[in-house]
């Protein structure tokens, strides 16, 4: 899994993460990323739960996810089976959270200028490299730290907790 | 080492000039130095936690991940600030899950309704926010710590780490120093000084940055205008904000615990990415319109605007520095008939302190609500929302849409005096013509 494969999906700078899921009180409880995903960004655009395909990566600019975030908002794009989402830049609380979800987060500043919508996108996350396949470029982005990269492995922060913990077991 | 002298002065450049924060980190990490940008383990000191969160969210996890225990009670802090005390059946439900489960995990420092206050309060005044040590939250707003020089951040639900593991990974933020000088003029504060710096930052002047606030302004500052600053500097996406450690900061601690702890501060040569200053002199009561808290007018560019509520307290504003100016504009004055004033004491200390200084007297003869210590309107869900269409000013966090209450209602933030001022003529007012 941490190589990935899958087309572009651009967004502009300040993407809100409320205003992306059209946050209400109605969503709050619900926490199953399959059926947020007929939310995700369409406060930015209606019609990409439907455009968008398993595998797609969110090329975005500034601060994506700025401001006030409820989780529906990363697990609405795990819910559509975004690969991943690399920005110019992000808002402090959506890096943390989405790794700790398990969808890896790559900042990079001047990538918005580098993808445009459609583009075949190639990104092994080991090497930090992304493969423009359309354009035939490459890009080295900076590399997902190494503790980071576990927990992308294994899923998760919660699925890798689960198995340091069976692996402390085992070893006692 | 070489004998080298090229390297012999590289090394001592290594060695030299790190933050408070990149000192903390260093030290929790085990490592010597730690660098911006660098993936680091760190290991909490404490782990604080509120009633939003430890049930459903942390119990399932731990029970996802199958662990039977909190890897060290004695670092488990949970405070009861939300909800207090329960409004709904379902956060009655809920704060009895959390007893239950301060009860089997066996953590002693768990503070049920009416011991404690808003946990960003409340924590420091129990001793457990202690100069040089990682301080992790669940809650956004626990940056107000950081005025005791302690590393107080905000883990969202990625605390769990913390609280099976005892680790937490981090970022090693860069650092941004904010250097102050000047006297307030009278009327003009912390919250200014806060809204001032907000005003310049925007939303994202800080993201991912460590704020260390600096300067003799910050030096003569009290406890309480600190957290000011470190509260609302989460504004500006600060990982952190930041006073380094002094004789006030240890004397605030040292009376409220017996726990050990040892202070760092930055290095005169410390490397920041940016250096920025302000000067309070000229500052002037600075006020943020709805619905953006970095928007932010000066107090005379505001206008006519009628209000219907005000609210002072929140982990924002309402500690005893507030309080007095409050008590001093409000004295032997009622509030304007058509508005309702709300104030919440940030704890429970403090509002002890409100009531031997007789300021309960004063507030109450004025016509204003005093209701018990808790994050009160703002949340959005206990005490005195807002209704359709009407126009709050407050001293709180924030002023989204939303935030106390109908989406279709108005917050504007100001001082503690600027919200007095406005209780007084029903509408947003200047409050220097009081204190002359």
């Amino acid at each position: 899994m941490l190589t990935l494969r899958g087309k572009a999906r651009r967004f502009g700078d300040n993407i809100r993460a409320d205003i992306a899921i059209k946050y209400s009180p109605s969503l709050a409880p619900i926490n199953d990323p399959l059926k947020l995903a007929q939310v995700c960004m369409v406060g930015y655009d209606p019609s990409f739960p439907q455009r968008a395909m398993p595998g797609d990566i969110i090329v975005a600019g500034r601060n994506f996810a700025l401001g006030h975030m409820h989780p529906q908002f990363y697990y609405s794009l795990i819910g559509l089976g975004i690969s991943a989402v690399i920005a110019d830049s992000t808002g402090r609380r959506f890096y943390r959270d989405a790794i700790n979800a398990g969808l890896p987060v790559l900042i990079h500043h001047g990538i918005a200028d580098l993808v445009v919508e459609n583009d075949e996108l190639f990104l092994d996350l080991n090497t930090g490299t992304l493969d423009n396949v359309t354009r035939g470029d490459r890009v080295l982005l900076s590399p997902v730290p190494a503790i980071l990269l576990e927990i992308l492995a294994a899923g998760g922060l919660v699925q890798f907790l689960k198995r340091a913990r069976a692996k402390n077991k085992n070893s006692h | 080492m070489t004998r080298d002298g090229s390297s012999v002065f590289y090394q001592e450049e290594l060695n030299l000039g790190m933050t408070i924060v990149q000192k903390i980190l260093a030290r929790s990490s085990g490592k010597s130095e730690v660098f911006p940008g660098e993936a680091i383990l760190i290991k909490p000191d404490i782990i604080v936690m509120n009633d939003y969160y430890v049930y459903p969210f942390f119990v399932d996890m731990m029970n996802e991940i199958g662990a039977v225990g909190v890897s060290d009670p004695e670092k488990v802090v949970i405070g009861i600030d939300h909800m207090v005390p329960a409004n709904s059946i379902e956060f009655a439900d809920k704060h009895r899950a959390i007893r239950n489960f301060a009860r089997i995990h066996g953590i002693k420092n768990f503070f049920d309704v009416g011991r404690s206050g808003i946990n960003h309060h409340a924590m420091a005044e129990k001793g457990f926010a202690r100069p040089g040590m990682v301080y992790a939250d669940h809650d956004a707003q626990a940056t107000t710590l950081g005025a005791f020089g302690c590393f107080a951040a905000s883990f969202g639900l990625g605390l769990i780490q913390a609280l099976v593991s005892g680790e937490l990974w981090c970022l090693v933020p860069a650092n941004l120093k904010i250097m102050v000088v000047g006297e307030f003029p009278l009327g003009v504060g912390n919250r200014d000084l806060a809204h001032h710096i907000l005003r310049r930052l925007g939303t994202d002047g800080a993201l991912y940055k460590a704020v260390e606030f600096t300067g003799p302004t910050i030096d003569s500052m009290s406890i309480d205008g600190r957290m000011v600053l470190c509260n609302m500097i989460a504004h500006c996406e600060a990982k952190v904000g930041i006073v380094n450690p002094d004789a006030k900061t240890v004397e605030f601690v040292q009376a409220r615990t017996r726990e050990p702890f040892s202070p760092l501060v930055s290095d005169t040569d410390a490397k920041y990415e940016m250096e920025l200053r302000f000067d309070v002199s000229d500052l002037e009561p600075l006020v943020a319109t709805p619905h953006e808290p970095s928007q932010i007018l000066p107090i005379e560019k505001i206008g006519n605007i009628p209000v219907d509520q005000v609210f002072v307290g929140s982990c924002a504003s309402g500690r005893m520095e507030d309080l007095k100016i409050m008590a001093r504009i409000l004295h032997g004055r009622r509030i304007h008939p058509s508005v309702r004033l709300i104030i919440v004491p940030p704890s429970r200390e403090v509002f002890l302190e409100m009531v031997k200084a007789g300021f309960m007297e004063a507030f109450i003869e004025s016509n204003a609500i005093i209701e018990s210590p808790g994050c009160g309107p703002c949340g959005g869900s206990q005490i005195g929302l807002l209704g359709e269409g009407e126009v709050c000013v407050t001293s709180s966090f924030t002023n989204i849409k939303g935030r106390m209450g109908s989406e279709a209602a108005e917050i504007y933030m100001a001082s503690p005096a600027v919200c007095a001022a406005s209780a007084v003529e029903g509408r947003i007012a200047d409050p220097r013509k009081y204190l002359y």
